[in-house]
């Protein structure tokens, strides 16, 4: 374990995102209805409130429904156990990792499925009491990220991440995204200044920020600001990006956006996704977790978790029963 | 009871709409009466010192007659004591703040230091004095002084009054700095290193620059508590009376003034030729001295020149016997370096040295032994000292005085905190959360 200096309370992450699963169900339940029907607004041909297997057969979900031959593996989860102190959050869960698909996890408020996205960067290892267990292969090179040997650092360099709340630096929108840059000692100011153009194209936010480069990022809305924080992930040139409820602290409209994003990543390069909205999680994975109370309950192409799951844990969950 | 009518409706909320009306009507009063008696201080203070105020009593040094005495050894005293205090306190409050938020880990020994921070800033000013009484001038004396060395341990300079007062503040400045740390959303830490940033980046790039303008309001509350401090100052021995300036940082010539020193001559070395003692380096020529007589009592001359010719066969008792033929001045060899004292108040510049004999005797020609840092070395007074030994004569005049320097030092402290605002508000402008 490598701990980056102690954090006193209200700084634990993990802990905020383990609330009691089950708890409070109803509320939780009726918050989340109440951002999804706000969704349909703008997203009127899409989709309902809960999936209906009698639209099994759309073109776009069928797309989805088998896995993809072509999808190399990009990372193996095996056998990922993680404890925060005494509090078992992960318990044994292995899933594949496809290269330039999307993979999203869901599962209801304290299921673990933050905290197995921040396995991912080793972003446990900035408090104490954290402790990994199994392995997350990433491939081609078959680097064990939580291995004890290998460089939290390193990991971060190769896998970047996307926060729930869109959380820019108080610097200006060019400063942002040249930060993965200077830290690897970048100087040269016309290659910082292409990679910067090329981060905010890839984040689809360069038409809307190219005349104001130096303008604080604070100026930006809070969809540009996670656009913003898109482009910083993608600067480095990451080979996944983590996504941890990317959308859940921004409008509808500001939503889609993102989600077109993610999109047009796609392809590109690999992503894991949490989300709390399952429809986001339909409309844009081709693979989905279900997580519940720490452990894996399903794991495949998203169309067939959705629409034929083979758990009666997940058909509940997804049908809008608890969590 | 919870159905109301109307009527009743609008009394309840009457009596509460009272309530609230005799809050506020008390809270204005309270202010107004403690804004009133600042103002009544302030006025007072105008009132007896408005007319001592100008140019000559901010460069006139201190004088037995009152419509004499001025303030300039105590203005630029102050502001140099402030300047050591801001670049001791300052950086070191910092760091430490820094490392106790970002790299220590919780544990009991970091539990232990917080503690004692949180003591530390309310131990009485007094004992940060006997401390550095103690330490700073006793005990460096004992520890890293020598015989040959001119001015043994810290002695009561301005180096040991900036740092009396740099530990004095040195709390406040890590209690703001620690504030200002945790005020930046985890967001925005784990954003930095997410991206692949150490702890060093993160705090370069990101902890140091966000939290600046809290530790700048704490540079503000710590520079504005040791401006005014006394006690401690009189307790390492700052002068109450002081007729000239410490050096100037890069002045051209060696200059020393009248330093207060215990000499012990090494016998063996009394009447050994220079050229024996120096060798070569020292040879016949001239020294030149620039007299400055300041004395208290203001009837002594203008400032002079006095030469003193050397030769290499000199033993050291003539060069001495020589020197203290000036007026004013003393001079010992002090093992096989040369102490040129002066006469309290008098102060002297060796404008030229064609014998090679300042050189090889340890001071350097840029300016005193300690080059451009000669001044911290130098004794001194400060501006709350000076309004004290004002306050403490009987007569009524130097009480004018005293005001007057408390005009000053008002401005003073005004001028410095409304510096750090501005600052304060213009990198604040930059960063909301």
């Amino acid at each position: 374990m490598d701990g980056y200096g102690d954090r006193t309370e209200g700084r634990r992450p993990t802990v905020l995102d383990q609330e009691p699963a089950g708890a409070g169900a109803a509320g939780v339940g009726a918050k989340r209805t109440g951002r999804e029907s706000g969704l349909e607004v703008t997203m009127s041909t899409t989709n309902t409130a809960t999936p209906d297997p009698a639209r099994a057969g759309t073109a776009k979900t069928a797309a989805h429904a088998q896995h993809d031959a072509k999808a190399k593996l990009k990372a193996d989860v095996k056998g990922l156990n993680f404890h925060y102190g005494t509090f078992h959050a992960i318990k044994n869960v292995s899933i594949p990792i496809y290269e330039n698909r999307i993979t999203a996890l869901i599962g209801p408020s304290g299921c673990g499925k933050s905290t197995f996205l921040r396995c991912f960067n080793r972003m446990h290892d900035l408090y104490p009491n954290s402790k990994y267990q199994g392995e997350i292969t990433i491939h081609p090179d078959d680097v064990n990220l939580i291995g004890p040997e290998v460089d939290p650092i390193l990991v971060r360099m190769r896998i970047s991440m996307v926060f729930q709340k869109p959380n820019p630096f108080p610097k200006s929108i060019f400063e942002n995204v040249a930060f993965g840059l200077r830290l690897r000692g970048v100087t040269n100011r016309k290659v910082v200044a292409e990679e910067v153009e090329r981060a905010l194209r890839g984040a689809a936010i360069w038409e809307e920020t190219k005349d104001r480069l130096h303008e604080s990022a604070y100026k930006l809305s809070g969809g540009q600001q996670q656009r913003l924080c898109i482009a910083r992930s993608l600067a480095s040139h990451p080979e996944i990006i983590l996504f941890d409820e990317p959308t859940s602290a921004l409008d509808p409209g500001a939503t889609l956006r993102i989600e077109e994003l993610m999109r047009e990543l796609r392809g590109n390069v690999t992503i894991i996704i949490v989300t709390h909205n399952m429809q986001q999680a339909a409309r844009i994975s081709d693979y989905t977790a279900f997580m519940y109370l720490g452990e894996l309950v399903e794991f495949g192409p998203t169309a067939g978790v959705f629409q034929t799951p083979k758990k009666k844990l997940t058909e509940e969950y997804i049908q809008g029963h608890f969590g | 009871m919870l159905t109301m009518t109307e009527a009743e409706l609008q009394a309840n909320i009457r009596k509460r709409k009272i309530v609230d009306m005799a809050y506020a009507i008390g809270g204005f009063a309270l202010i107004t009466l403690s804004l009133a008696v600042l103002v009544a201080l302030i006025y007072t203070l105008f009132r007896d010192g408005a007319t001592r105020l100008g140019w000559d009593f901010l460069s006139s040094f201190p004088s037995r007659r009152p419509e004499n005495a001025g303030i300039k050894s105590a203005f630029v005293g102050t502001i140099l004591v402030m300047f050591v205090t801001a670049f001791t306190a300052i950086p070191l409050g910092a760091m430490a703040g820094i490392y106790l938020e970002e790299y220590g880990k919780k544990n009991w020994l970091t539990t232990i230091i917080e503690i004692n921070i949180a003591n530390l800033a309310g131990v009485p000013s007094i004992i940060w004095g006997l401390m550095a009484l103690g330490l700073f001038i006793y005990k460096f004396e004992d520890w890293f002084g020598n015989p040959n060395d001119l001015t043994p341990g810290l002695g009561r300079s301005v180096l040991t009054a900036g740092l009396t007062l740099g530990l004095l503040v040195l709390p406040i400045v890590i209690v703001a700095t620690r504030e200002a740390i945790r005020a930046i959303p985890q967001g925005i830490r784990e954003a930095s290193y997410a991206c692949g940033a150490t702890r060093l980046q993160t705090v370069q790039s990101h902890i140091l620059p966000y939290s600046l303008s809290g530790m700048l309001t704490g540079a503000i509350i710590a520079l504005s508590r040791a401006i005014g401090e006394t006690a401690p100052l009189i307790t390492i021995g700052a002068l109450t009376f002081i007729a000239f300036l410490p050096p100037a940082p890069f002045a051209s010539k060696p200059y020393l003034n009248s330093t207060a020193m215990t000499v012990g001559i090494s016998e063996d070395k009394r009447d050994m030729p220079l050229s024996e003692l120096y060798g070569a380096s020292v040879t016949d020529g001239t020294i030149r001295f620039h007299i400055k007589p300041g004395s208290e009592d203001d009837t002594k001359e203008v400032p002079h020149h006095e030469t003193v010719t050397v030769a290499a066969t000199d033993s050291i008792t003539q060069v001495e016997e020589k020197i203290e033929a000036i007026e004013g001045l003393t001079a010992d060899f002090y093992g096989d370096l040369l102490n040129i004292q002066a006469d309290f108040g008098v102060v002297f510049i060796i404008e030229e040295d064609t014998t090679g004999l300042i050189a090889a005797s340890g001071i350097s020609p840029g300016g005193g032994r300690f080059g451009p840092m000669e001044w911290i070395q130098s004794g001194f007074t400060v501006m709350p000292i000076q309004m004290f030994n004002w306050v403490s004569k009987p007569n009524p005049e130097f009480h004018a005085n005293a005001a007057a320097a408390g005009i000053v030092l008002l401005i003073m402290t005004l001028s410095m905190n409304g510096t750090a605002i501005v600052l304060r508000s213009r990198l604040r402008k930059r960063i909301q959360w």
